[in-house]
């Protein structure tokens, strides 16, 4: 059985949640990189789980609202759907741009959580490790480039870069520029505020992200007190779809918090 | 017709095998491959043709903006600008223009433009531009901002030159608590204003609105033309009618005694300039957020971006360039002068590798051969067949 799909008003977005399992909440932020959707990894996690899985505002086809200016603001937003939903004791997994929100949220209000996950996530500067300029790939050179085992990326490609979802393509683009172009996929002000996300917190990195490389796996390590981080071989920039079953293991204190 | 001489200063040294080789002249091809010793006399020599234009006869010169590129060394404009500024001693001195969203104090450009205009006597034309996209990689900018950027800058610009200060600006993207720069333009109540644009029906109708002049970079004369007519419905929609000296068409001219002789002699100049020193990467061109989604998906679908090699006889048959001998080219311009209804020829003399004798003569003879023939002329209206 899917998903139930149910839509959620907040800050003036009429908000698609897809929802799934039983148990302790676990809200996930997904990323930008066109492998958005409800994916067999979170049916996995939905065995074990209350899975809540909300769009963004200016993804998947929802309007940009006049607020949404920096990944803060996406923090602020996913905060309200905590408090609207009324959830404690949140899982909260955060993907890639997702992840950059998931600690930023963190970092402002973790009393709704119980332990924090990201995957590899953006919103650190590294020096030596600085982002693929995915601004200048096109969608069907990112599959390639995101994905370790190349024949799967090519497979996620043909089912993703179709005419029809062109639009969808393209507006994620806009808001992701919008979001992430300068600075280039981080917000200064994180890192200084990184230590209040006083929770059990899981870093996972694929060992051949080439987006951001897992050098950057240490930094979020060292900034968030007491996190752990996991590094799973063979694995490019999408765990969650190139290495579930690896990804399962490494997010076992994260789901058993 | 006014005919301004219009120079791009490409890197005409480049390496073009090597710019092949890293598929752009732009933002990845590698300043390794500047010379200082031939940009430096490319820029004296660039600098000497157009003071060489006015003595000539042409109705000004122009310069424009690109920001790390072998396409054009003027990434600030404005030093070019007034390095002319005391020897343009006839014509204009424009500016076309600068990119108002590349830059954090919008102010910069309203001091730039008064003092050229101050120079000048009131012979300066402003021009205000976006950029293009890939300029948004090149200066860092974010290009999901360009549009707002651009309004509120220009917005500013305007205050400052027509608003007795100081006064206090507060845009989003702009605050600054005190507007009130020395000089002000000597032009009252602000120096023309020219702006070039691609063709984007929002750019056309902002331009009609304000009554400035709409300059058509590079296109095919056909859509010249259809731009043109959308310009006029656009002014007409304002409650007025355009002027024919709103409308300005950026274009090359090469003359020599015959259309043989023409062709051969520009060709590989021509061929340099639009298959190689042009890019005609989509990705690098039109960066998320720049332009509408919808523009987006229309840039994609233009054939000529992915486009096979341009010959300078697809130039020339296309109406881009107009190419041959004193006779035909007369014809050709004023053929295209009635079709699109100019009063503004910003034209290219030196354009790709073109060098500078050559560019020279070519300038004699423009200013020889077309020049008289077009100094009173205007549109002609044709009657429209039923």
């Amino acid at each position: 059985m899917g998903p139930a799909p149910t839509t959620l008003n907040l800050c003036g977005v009429d908000t698609p949640l897809l929802r799934a399992g039983r148990g302790a909440p676990l809200l996930i932020l997904q990323g930008a990189s066109n492998v958005e959707g409800w994916l067999p990894f979170y049916d996995r996690l939905a065995q074990t789980h209350d899975v809540l899985l909300p769009a963004h505002p200016g993804f998947s086809g929802l309007p940009a609202p006049e607020w949404l200016e920096r990944i803060a603001d996406l923090a602020n937003f996913h905060l309200e759907l905590i408090h609207a939903l009324d959830l404690k004791n949140v899982r909260l997994l955060g993907l890639s741009m997702g992840g950059w929100a998931a600690a930023e949220l963190a970092a402002r209000d973790c009393s709704r959580l119980a332990a924090l996950a990201l995957v590899a996530p953006s919103g650190l500067y590294l020096p030596g490790a600085e982002p693929l300029d995915v601004f200048l790939r096109t969608d069907e050179q990112l599959f390639d480039d995101l994905f370790h085992d190349k024949a799967l990326g090519a497979r996620w490609r043909e089912a993703r870069v179709t005419p029809e979802s062109e639009d969808l393509r393209l507006q994620s683009k806009v808001t992701t520029a919008k979001l992430a172009w300068s600075p280039r996929w981080y917000d200064p002000h994180l890192r200084k505020w990184l230590h209040r996300a006083r929770v059990p917190a899981t870093i996972v990195w694929g060992a051949d992200d080439a987006f951001l490389a897992p050098a950057h796996a240490q930094e979020w390590r060292r900034l968030i007190p007491g996190a752990q981080a996991k590094i799973i071989e063979a694995c490019g920039h999408h765990p969650h779809i190139e290495q579930p079953e690896a990804l399962h293991a490494a997010l076992a204190s994260f789901l058993n918090a | 017709m006014q005919i301004f001489n219009f120079h791009l200063m490409p890197y005409a040294h480049a390496d073009l095998d090597a710019i092949r080789a890293n598929g752009t002249a732009w933002l990845t091809f590698s300043n390794k491959h500047y010379d200082p010793e031939k940009g430096a006399q490319l820029y004296h020599e660039y600098l000497d043709q157009l003071e060489f234009a006015d003595e000539l006869g042409f109705d000004g010169v122009v310069v424009n903006e690109h920001h790390q590129t072998a396409y054009g060394i003027m990434p600030t404009p404005g030093v070019l600008a007034g390095a002319l500024a005391r020897s343009i001693k006839k014509g204009s001195l424009a500016v076309l223009g600068r990119a108002l969203p590349l830059v954090n104090n919008p102010l910069t450009i309203a001091e730039e433009f008064a003092i050229l205009d101050n120079l000048m006597r009131g012979r300066f034309i402003g021009g205000f531009v976006r950029g293009i996209g890939v300029e948004y990689h090149t200066m860092g900018m974010n290009p999901a901002d360009s549009a707002e950027r651009f309004d509120e800058a220009h917005d500013l610009i305007m205050q400052s030159w027509t608003r007795p200060g100081p006064f206090t600006f507060e845009g989003k993207h702009f605050k600054l608590k005190y507007v009130n720069p020395w000089p002000t333009p000597y032009s009252k109540p602000h120096p023309r204003i020219f702006i070039p644009s691609s063709g984007s029906l929002s750019t056309i109708s902002w331009v009609a609105k304000r009554r400035y002049t709409y300059c058509q970079t590079l296109a095919p004369i056909e859509a010249v033309a259809k731009t043109f007519a959308l310009f006029r419905e656009e002014a007409e929609k304002c409650g007025y009618q355009a002027s024919d000296d709103q409308l300005a068409w950026s274009n090359a001219i090469f003359v020599a005694e015959t259309d043989e002789k023409a062709l051969a002699l520009a060709r590989p100049h021509l061929e340099s300039y639009i298959n190689v020193f042009l890019s005609k990467n989509p990705t690098m061109m039109s960066p998320p957020g720049y332009s509408s989604i919808e523009s987006i998906k229309r840039v994609r679908a233009i054939k000529s971006y992915k486009s096979a090699y341009q010959t300078a006889e697809d130039m020339i048959a296309r109406g881009i360039v107009i190419v041959g001998s004193p006779n035909t080219v007369r014809e050709k311009l004023a053929e295209y002068q009635d079709l699109a209804g100019f009063n503004i020829s910003l034209t290219k003399t030196q354009f790709g590798t073109m060098p500078h004798a050559m560019a020279r003569e070519n300038q004699i003879a423009v200013a020889e051969e077309i020049l008289p023939y077009f100094r009173d002329r205007t549109p002609q209206k044709k009657a429209v067949a039923a």
